[in-house]
């Protein structure tokens, strides 16, 4: 059985790439499987902080393309998930330091070794995205409800298309449904409207994953918050498991205190 | 429109503006024509047109949509009624 190399991109910067990585690289170990994430934001290494490896780094992946160090040893195991690990970007280089081919490279020699072999892709649409995208079975494109986060979605679908890559998949990120209940933010249904491509899950907006990105422990763990149990549901699905949406809104005082309501 | 939109006299929510706002956008990006493409265009295509036809200056729009997954443009070009000197500025 071989891996699937799935990168997670965005166009715009900030919408919550690293963070998706990081919790769906987390709740695909925690369903016991081999999971590899891999920081292709050169330069502006992050997904080791999101997940609390930050201090077991020793090489990085242009440590691997440079021969200064075999991938297995540049691979940083997690000691909660012994079946996640990460391949650190490096922090003094910038995007050059590799390139489309040699990252496919790595992906096709990780795959024979894990299931899932996960790509955090940096913002933009130079050399760094088309690293990322490069090793792709499939992508995942992450947008927030804003104009012009969905703005780059779209122009992110056309260069996959291009690319000749698979349709890529929808992960709506940050949403706020009481925003959205006053008609005050872009509804998940108005941005699958324009994006036109297939739903993979919906992320609410959740101060917890501020907060669990403090300590390193990805939201993901923890299925007390709707934003973890969401990419809990998100990496099942991944797995081919049919798993409905979740109701993401917010019971109001008298549905908390009376239950009622739902 | 909501009680409270009606008090506060706005017209449109701020989500379907947004949504508008957004398609249009999308329509020129996928198309990869600018809006000052677009307003070059327009007046190449007054000029072509009113060499036949007297069109009614100012009033002569170029947009683009979505319809269907097709993008369309589309040109709507008042016509002077006939009888009208070409070259007025005024609907007779
Ligand atoms: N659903 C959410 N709710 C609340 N905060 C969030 C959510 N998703 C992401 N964030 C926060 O938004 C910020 C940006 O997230 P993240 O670093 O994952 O984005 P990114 O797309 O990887 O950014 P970059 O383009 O710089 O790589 C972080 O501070 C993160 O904690
Ligand atoms: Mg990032």
């Amino acid at each position: 059985m071989s891996g699937q190399v799935i990168t997670i991109t965005s166009g715009k910067g900030g919408v919550g790439k690293t963070t998706t990585t990081a919790n769906l690289g987390t709740a695909l170990a925690m369903l016991d499987q081999r999971v590899a994430v891999l920081d292709a934001d050169i330069g502006l290494r992050n997904l080791d902080l999101v997940l609390g490896l930050e201090n077991r780094i020793v090489y990085d992946v242009v440590d691997v393309v440079e021969g200064r160090a075999r991938l297995a040893q540049a691979l940083v195991r997690d000691k909660r998930f012994p079946e996640l690990h990460l391949l650190p970007a490096a922090q003094t280089r910038d995007k050059s330091a590799v390139n489309p081919r040699q990252m496919a490279q790595i992906c096709e020699a990780l795959r024979p070794r894990y299931d899932f072999i996960l790509v955090d892709s940096p913002a933009g649409i130079e050399q760094g995205f088309h690293n990322a995208i490069s090793g792709a079975d499939r992508v995942i494109v992450v947008t927030t409800p804003e104009l012009s986060a969905v703005r780059d979605a779209d122009r992110i679908i056309g260069l996959l298309e291009a690319a000749d890559k698979q349709q890529p998949s929808l992960i709506v990120n940050r949403i706020k449904p009481s925003m959205v209940k006053r008609q005050e933010m872009l509804s998940v249904e108005d941005v699958l409207d324009v994006l036109a491509i297939p739903l993979l899950g919906v992320i609410p907006d959740d101060e917890q994953i501020i907060i669990a990105t403090n300590d390193g422990t990805p939201v993901a763990t923890d299925s007390k918050y709707l934003s973890g149990r969401a990419y809990q549901n998100i990496a099942r699905r991944l797995l081919g498991e049919e798993v409905p949406l979740l109701d993401l809104r917010e019971r109001g005082f008298f549905e908390r205190i009376f239950g009622f309501g739902r | 429109m909501g009680f409270w939109d009606w008090l506060l006299g706005r017209t449109e929510d701020s989500r379907s503006v947004a949504k508008d706002r957004l398609k249009v956008v999308l329509v020129h990006d996928r198309a990869g024509i600018s809006p000052q493409l677009m307003r070059q265009m327009q007046d190449e295509i007054i000029e072509v047109v009113s060499r036949y036809i007297d069109v009614v200056p100012g009033e002569i729009q170029l947009s683009m949509s979505q319809e269907h997954e097709q993008n369309i443009l589309i040109a709507n070009i008042p016509i002077q009624r006939q009888g009208a000197a070409k070259g007025s500025d005024r609907r007779t």
